[in-house]
């Protein structure tokens, strides 16, 4: 194409323009501050971006937030998270502790007993894996019980058979699609089984879980799931609906109790039902359901080290993520009640003080065993299927409840090696 | 006719000399950007295709390869070095607690054992140099207010006088040791966790950031000789158990986290077939995968068709018919996708609602909870997405037969259903092979479809399914590798991945070389 | 009348068909008008109508809307024009120039191409990982970034379609050329891009179209809620198990899909001439 003159020229050019290049690459580059990535979810990014205005948490370090779209983002991101885009510090719920520990992509936090004692035992407990402390507990994810005062009434239900006769009676008359909306799919409907004598693990004397044994197909729970949520031709009375967006039947006035956790309550407040707070009724007076309490956690994660930030990174997540102050203004947005004790405290807003005291009835959320699918599927998707099998499809109680009691406790055996 | 003006000569060969050099000055600010920042990957990548470009567009290469080049570049890049690391990471054993690398799970694995003392001892810090410019840090015990010197010596306790506080009661100079300023502080950085000062007992004191520092122990040692861990307080050795993960070797199942990835081929594939955990699920996905795929091809190819002959004449409206007719393939497939699966929804979808109202059934059906309902709603949505698509191929064949063939059936005397029969749709299938073989392939792997109308659900839980009902292979790969983070396998997904390739590689292929386009090769 | 009693089957089919297309189409626009926001209609019209959906998109702080719109339009036009050039380059070699591989080479095209290649995600994290250390407007999460990824595979899905178009312009024109001097390069830029630019215009508003419409890939791989696209932006009020926002996802859906709708019916002679030399879509 060119002539050996014309081929001179164009490599000469060429050299010199990649030279040029090279040049311009060497233009002084002004020194950046060292930047600390948090990795964290939709709700979150934003409100720790706002807390962020104005405040160096660590001295030399900018807090850089990157908030994402759903969890599966944030799943496939941390998974082929590489050293080069890694997060230094990672949001997220308690479960993460599990796999960020087996596969080492979290950093084991070692802390002083000054931090240690700023939160509970069971706080520190949902955050490790093996023993070892993973992440610093951010807030609790718990569910409370929101009733609709106009149709039940200002006077909390006392039984669980109190909330079902009142839905029984009421039913034609005042329209009603259900008479119990867990929101939250079958994690919020937790209080719904304890209440029922029903639950995940038994628990020891000494009030430890037991992984060992599961309460799941207790003599209790068969019975008060036949007596309570069947009709008398064995299928769903219609009282109990687990998820599929019921918050909207209560919303318009349709179901008078809902199961749900705080970062629905602008979307509550908004509809202008009137309601109160409280716990899910046992089948007994003076007996209460049990929410999970799960916990949110700030993660240092192996990358940090990488990256040259992890002591500005272990600074950020003890001092700001885990301080009372922070903790005390994460928890306005959202309605989460605060890991942190002392802020726990200072909580003034009564919804929130309202979704604490029910979440103070709830029991430790074990993500590791929870989570584990040895037997096939997780304690979700597992006992979402029994009660779809139950309800929607009036497969009978007892059977159905065994056999899930028989693969919860494969998956326990498995979890339970991870705790 | 036409005439090279302009295009030719100087002129051609400025503008090219003008592309090339913004290309070498943009890839040699990268490189030296890259180099910069310790990325000499990417820097050398980038060396070589500024390389080859430059080989291309200034030197005698082959003329192809001036036409190619930039798609080349690409399609390495972001195409087969992807799919070439896919395909060796299904030789591997690579899942949730065997992600890293073995060095960074034996650095890892020290760190993890690393514990505080019962006491949770803390010290407020200060960070200097002792006397022969090693660091020493100035201590104050958080719990019995002690103060300490710590060297890398040991530490030494500070009698009450002998040192002075800051004005936060810290203790920030003592004889022989001088304080960092400010700014060797910043400059510090992580350089100080690594730093561990003797204390009493094998326990050392640790920074943990500035300004605070730790009691620690280590339990686990590595052993590099032999590359095994031993515990300090059990006694117990962990050797490497060939599958990725130290192991006790008194104990198989004590394993230390976490492990490393490691290479275990073939078992990802083994796995599939024989592990019955694995092939039950495997094999039940592939039967639905090829049935889905065939189905949703026959369903679209029928009515598409049937819509082509109904149009073949030029009836009133014709035109009108065509264009509201093709609307389904001209809206984005994803929104159509999601609407569709509100519109299923068991409570508040508009479908239960009318088959409620006009009585067909008495309670709302929960498409998405059985695995026949849920079959039966993917093939019918796929049926609204797809019919346009058939009916204009059809359509476009149709005009393809020679009318004279069709008219000579007639005279023959055979019914218009009989002269369709024999001579119209052989043809038709003659000519849209390759395209309904490409739809086939297409829809085998339809993770949009999948995905966003039941994710692949339902699963019966309870019998301990794996994969959904409406699993098909490609949602069924995603969820191993990605969905559950308590359990991912992204080997067996690579090997799953592998397995649908080989498959819809072979009839892409098989139709490729069956069409008439490549006798001309 | 005869006539039309003949057809009458054929106008059935087609009334049959158009109600079917339809349904869906009418629930999608009643739902964005309809300010309770469900997708639960009742009658023909909502109990109450307004522009509420609508407005939310473009008022709500929290719903950058016209921010993902801006994404979605540079992506797809950088993608549209960069796969145009990429791929016509590509088919000319492949149609008209004969070589060693071109065989194995288009074939090698058209198995890559059914790769499923997002499955090889973890991959391209770690590529885009290497580039965001270096450029983090190209790198992991940027738009920048997802430009690349669809111009790796421009090659494959664009040579295929335009080898079909190239294939039907007469080969006696680029002879005559070649005839009287011309090197390939000018055969290309003189001769063959002006023949098919109204082909090539076709191509990249087909791979606009695609591009703008393409959830996978991007909903994995822009995470920000500025950086995404209007596809995994309006995703998110119905893809949540626990919020389903009907109203705006519908508002939404329609101002998306209407100027494409347009753009596809009113080219729909050329498409359908594309459809049968090579799939585009199916």
């Amino acid at each position: 194409m060119f002539n050996a003159k014309g081929r001179l020229v164009a490599v000469a050019t060429a050299g010199a323009l990649i030279l040029s290049g090279y040049v311009a690459a060497f233009a002084p580059a002004t020194a950046a501050n060292k930047k600390i990535i948090v990795w964290t979810d939709e709700q979150r990014g934003p409100v720790m971006r706002t807390l962020l205005v104005g405040k160096t948490p660590v001295k030399g370090y900018t807090i850089e937030i990157k908030s994402y779209s759903n969890l599966d983002a944030l799943n496939a991101a941390w998974n082929s998270a590489t050293a080069a885009t890694g997060p230094d510090l990672i949001i997220s719920n308690a479960g993460l502790a599990a796999s960020g520990g087996k596969s080492g992509k979290l950093a084991p936090l070692t802390l002083p007993s000054s931090v240690k004692n700023q939160f509970s035992k069971s706080a520190w407990a949902a955050l490790s894996f093996k023993g070892k402390v993973y992440g610093v507990p951010l807030d609790v994810d718990t569910t409370a019980m929101f009733w609709n005062t106009k149709l039940f009434g200002k006077k909390s239900p006392k039984t669980f058979g109190a909330m079902v006769d009142y839905y029984t009676k009421n039913k034609a008359s005042k329209g009603l699609t259900a008479g119990f909306c867990a929101q939250e799919g079958t994690w919020g409907s937790h209080p719904v089984f304890t209440a029922l004598g029903g639950g995940a693990w038994a628990y020891k004397k000494n009030g430890e879980g037991d992984p060992t044994k599961t309460v799941f197909n207790s003599a209790a729970f068969k019975a008060n799931i036949t007596k309570y949520l069947l009709g008398t031709d064995g299928k769903s009375n219609g009282f109990f609906k687990i998820g599929g967006d019921c918050i909207n039947d209560w919303k318009a006035g349709k179901i008078p109790f809902l199961n749900t956790g705080g970062w629905n309550v602008d979307g509550i407040n908004a509809s202008g039902v009137k309601y109160k707070i409280g716990s899910v009724p046992g089948v007994k007076k003076g007996t209460f359901g049990s929410p999970w309490a799960g916990y949110q956690g700030a993660f240092v994660t192996s990358y940090a080290k990488n990256h040259g930030v992890a002591a500005a990174a272990n600074q950020f997540a003890v001092n700001f993520m885990a301080n009372a102050t922070t903790q005390a203004q994460l928890s306005t947005f959202g309605n989460r009640p605060p890991a942190n004790l002392l802020a726990a405290k200072k909580v003034k807003n009564p919804v929130l003080a309202g979704i604490a005291t029910a979440g103070s009835r709830g029991v430790l959320q074990l993500s590791a065993l929870l989570d584990a699918n040895a037997g096939g599927s997780n304690w979700y998707d597992l006992t979402g299927d029994v009660f779809n099998k139950i309800l929607v499809e009036g497969a009978a109680v007892g059977a159905t409840l065994d056999a899930a009691a028989a693969k919860l406790l494969q998956n326990f055996a498995a979890g339970a090696a991870n705790l | 006719m036409y005439r090279l003006v302009g295009f030719t000569g100087t002129p051609a060969l400025i503008l090219k000399l003008l592309l090339v050099g913004i290309v070498d000055f943009v890839g040699g600010f990268a490189i030296v950007s890259a180099l910069d920042v310790g990325s000499t990957i990417i820097a050398g990548v980038l060396l070589v295709i500024l390389l080859f470009i430059n080989w291309v567009y200034l030197f005698k290469s082959p003329t192809p390869f001036k036409f190619l080049a930039p798609g080349i570049v690409f399609l390495l890049v972001f195409v087969l070095v992807p799919i070439v690391y896919t395909v060796a990471m299904s030789g591997f054993n690579f899942r949730t607690g065997n992600e890293i690398s073995k060095e960074q799970a034996i650095e890892q694995i020290q760190i993890v054992s690393l514990s505080e003392d019962a006491e949770g001892t803390a010290f407020d810090m200060a960070i200097g140099k002792d006397a022969t410019g090693d660091y020493a840090l100035l201590l104050k015990n958080q719990i019995n207010g002690e103060v300490l010197l710590a060297t890398l010596q040991g530490v030494t306790v500070l009698a009450e006088g002998t040192y002075e506080v800051d004005e936060l009661g810290i203790p920030s100079s003592t004889e022989g040791f001088t304080r960092l300023t400010n700014k060797e502080l910043n400059q510090l950085g992580d350089e100080i966790v690594n730093l561990r000062f003797p204390y009493i007992d094998e326990s050392f004191v640790s920074p943990l950031f500035d300004g605070l520092a730790i009691l620690l122990t280590q339990d686990l040692i590595y052993n590099p000789d032999n590359d095994t861990f031993v515990s300090k307080s059990t006694g117990a050795v962990y050797a490497d158990n060939g599958n990725g993960n130290y192991a006790n070797t008194q104990k198989k199942k004590d394993v230390l986290y976490p492990g490393w990835r490691n290479v275990n081929f073939p078992q990802n594939f083994t796995g599939l077939m024989f592990d019955p955990e694995l092939r039950g699920p495997f094999i039940r996905v592939l039967i639905w995968t090829v049935a889905f795929a065939f189905l949703s091809v026959l369903t679209t190819f029928s009515l598409g068709l049937a819509l082509a002959i109904a149009m073949d004449k030029p009836i009133r409206g014709r035109r009108i018919y065509r264009s509201i007719l093709i609307l389904p393939y001209a809206i984005p497939g994803f929104l159509s996708l999601l609407i569709w699966r509100g519109m299923f929804n068991q409570d508040f979808g508009i479908i239960n609602r009318i088959l409620v109202d006009i009585g067909l059934i008495e309670t709302n059906i929960a498409w998405f909870e059985q695995a026949w309902t849920a079959r039966l709603m993917i093939i019918l949505v796929n049926l609204w997405l797809g019919f346009p698509y058939m009916y204009l191929i059809s359509s476009g064949a149709l005009q393809a037969i020679p009318s004279d063939l069709k008219e000579a059936a007639a005279i023959d005397g055979a019914s218009s259903f009989q002269s369709f029969r024999m001579i119209t749709l052989p043809l038709l299938l003659q000519i849209l092979f390759p395209l309904l073989i490409a739809s086939f392939a297409f829809n085998f792997n339809n993770f949009n479809m999948i995905y966003l109308l039941t994710g692949g659900g339902p699963r019966d839980e309870l019998a301990g399914e794996r994969a959904g009902a409406t699993d098909i292979l490609i949602s069924y790969a995603y969820n191993t590798a990605i969905s559950n983070p308590a359990d991912q396998n992204f080997g067996l997904a690579s090997a799953i991945s592998l397995f649908m390739f080989i498959i819809v590689g072979i009839l892409s292929l098989w139709s490729l070389r069956r069409t008439k386009a490549l006798e001309e090769f | 009348m005869s006539s039309l009693r003949a057809n009458l089957w054929r106008h059935a089919l087609a009334w049959v068909l158009i109600a079917f297309t339809f349904f869906p189409i009418y629930v999608v626009v009643v739902s964005s008008i309809d300010i309770t926001g469900s997708l639960a209609t009742n009658s023909f019209l909502p109990p109450a109508i307004g522009w509420d959906n609508y407005t939310l998109l473009f008022t709500n702080e929290d719903i950058p809307f016209t921010t993902w719109v801006k994404n979605s339009l540079i992506l797809a036009s950088a993608s549209a024009v960069g796969s145009v050039l990429i791929g016509a380059a590509a088919a000319f070699a492949f149609s008209r120039l004969r070589f060693k591989g071109r065989r194995v080479g288009i074939q090698t095209l058209l198995l890559i191409q059914v790769f499923p290649s997002f499955l090889a995600l973890a991959a391209i994290y770690v590529i885009m990982g290497e580039i965001y250390k270096v450029f983090p407007a190209f790198g992991l999460g940027s738009v920048g970034g997802l430009l690349l990824i669809y111009l790796g595979g421009a090659m494959g899905v664009n040579a295929w379609l335009l080898k079909g178009f190239i294939d039907s312009i007469p080969l006696e024109l680029d002879e005559s050329a070649r005839i009287d001097g011309a090197t390939p390069s000018q055969v290309y830029w003189l001769i063959f891009f002006p023949l098919a630019a109204p082909v090539l215009a076709v191509v990249g508003l087909l791979s606009f179209i695609g591009t703008f419409n393409e959830f996978v890939l991007a909903s994995l791989f822009l995470t920000d809620i500025e950086s995404r696209t209007v596809a995994v932006g309006l995703q998110q009020f119905v893809g949540n198990q626990f919020a389903q926002n009907w109203g705006p996802f519908t508002a939404g859906s329609i101002i998306a899909s209407v100027p494409l709708v347009i753009i596809f019916l009113s080219l729909q002679k050329y498409i359908v001439g594309g459809l049968t030399a090579g799939s585009v879509k199916g």
